[in-house]
């Protein structure tokens, strides 16, 4: 850790409290080549003074052109880690969805985690990927205190339940305090269903994509893929999730493609 | 004050430098350098986190 990044975390970084989470979730905002505009939608988020975190994918697949691959099979890409320190330099929690189920279950072509693609999901939960899963983690030591982890986002292969337990144990075991959560899809949903008992033991909270007009009962609210979420209806979807009194994370289309300005209706 | 020159990007650092030099380009990764004024004791809060609290 270099001298100025000991002094931000000195000066600037925040270690979660327990308070209620208030995400919006910038797809890209981890993974944006352009350092400036990060800067700019982060001073955005922070000057709508709403939201105490911000969710992105470290793992997204390639084909937007102003990203790069966040991370490798076992190394985070040094450029998302200046991307992270601009989130923490403002003050705002980072939840880090580590990996890209959504991006295997849909077959994307290229999937950073896996420096290609994935033909078959039930590799994407693999031994020699829990291992290399545990690598990068270690790797991202220094920042894990100071953020939440979003373990999987919409797998629907049954054997992703065992494989976010194993890693929410291995946090866990490790000091990891802060939130972990699981956004399982479809027949993942089941199985995860099958070690709710064992992933709430590890504090783990299940955060759905809610696809309706519902806010569902999972402790936390997540709009991910919710086409219903746009400018005009953002307004009364903010004040039924913050009424709601749970933990929330807003997404919308535009701000899954928003490397310009997020707009002034999310904030 | 102190000036540091740094790269974002590897974390190339020079604790010393003397002037802002725009365009200037990190010698290990080639990534457009940054520079941040800090003050003393904002280094040594981070050098040494827990002094404040020593008894």
């Amino acid at each position: 850790m270099s001298l100025v990044e000991r002094i931000e975390r000195a000066l600037f970084w925040r270690k979660p409290d327990g308070s209620r989470l208030r995400c919006i979730f910038v797809t890209p905002l981890f993974v944006m080549r352009d350092a400036d505009k990060v800067r700019k939608q982060v001073a955005q988020i922070v000057e709508g003074n709403r939201y105490n975190a911000v969710a992105s994918l470290l793992d997204l697949q390639r084909g937007r052109d102003y990203i790069f691959d966040g991370r490798g099979p076992m190394s985070p890409d040094s450029r998302m880690i200046r991307n992270l320190r601009l989130v923490l330099r403002a003050g705002l929690t980072p939840v880090l969805i580590i990996r890209n189920d959504w991006a295997v279950r849909t077959r994307q072509k290229y999937i950073p985690s896996c420096d290609g693609p994935c033909p078959n999901a039930k590799d994407f939960y693999a031994e020699p990927k829990i291992t290399a899963e545990k690598v990068f983690l270690s790797k991202l030591s220094d920042y894990l205190p100071y953020c939440h982890v979003q373990l999987n986002i919409e797998p629907e292969e049954h054997t992703s339940a065992q494989f976010a337990l194993h890693i929410a144990a291995h946090l866990r075991n490790n000091g990891f305090k802060n939130m972990l959560l699981i956004n399982p899809y479809k027949a993942a949903e089941v199985a995860h269903e099958k070690c709710r008992p064992q992933l709430a033991a590890l504090g783990v909270l299940f955060a759905r994509s809610l696809s309706g007009s519902g806010i569902g009962n999972d402790p936390v609210i997540n709009l991910d893929g919710n086409l219903t979420v746009t400018r005009e209806t953002a307004p009364g979807w903010i004040r039924r999730l913050e009424a709601s009194g749970r933990h929330y994370i807003l997404w919308s289309r535009e701000t899954a493609n928003s490397h310009d300005k997020i707009p002034g209706e999310y904030l | 004050m102190r000036l540091i020159e740094y790269c974002a990007r590897c974390g190339y650092e020079n604790r010393a430098a003397t002037e802002k030099r725009v365009g200037r380009k990190c010698p290990d990764c080639g990534t457009e350098l940054e520079y941040e004024e800090v003050y003393q004791s904002d280094i040594d809060r981070a050098e040494y986190p827990h002094r404040e609290h020593e008894k």
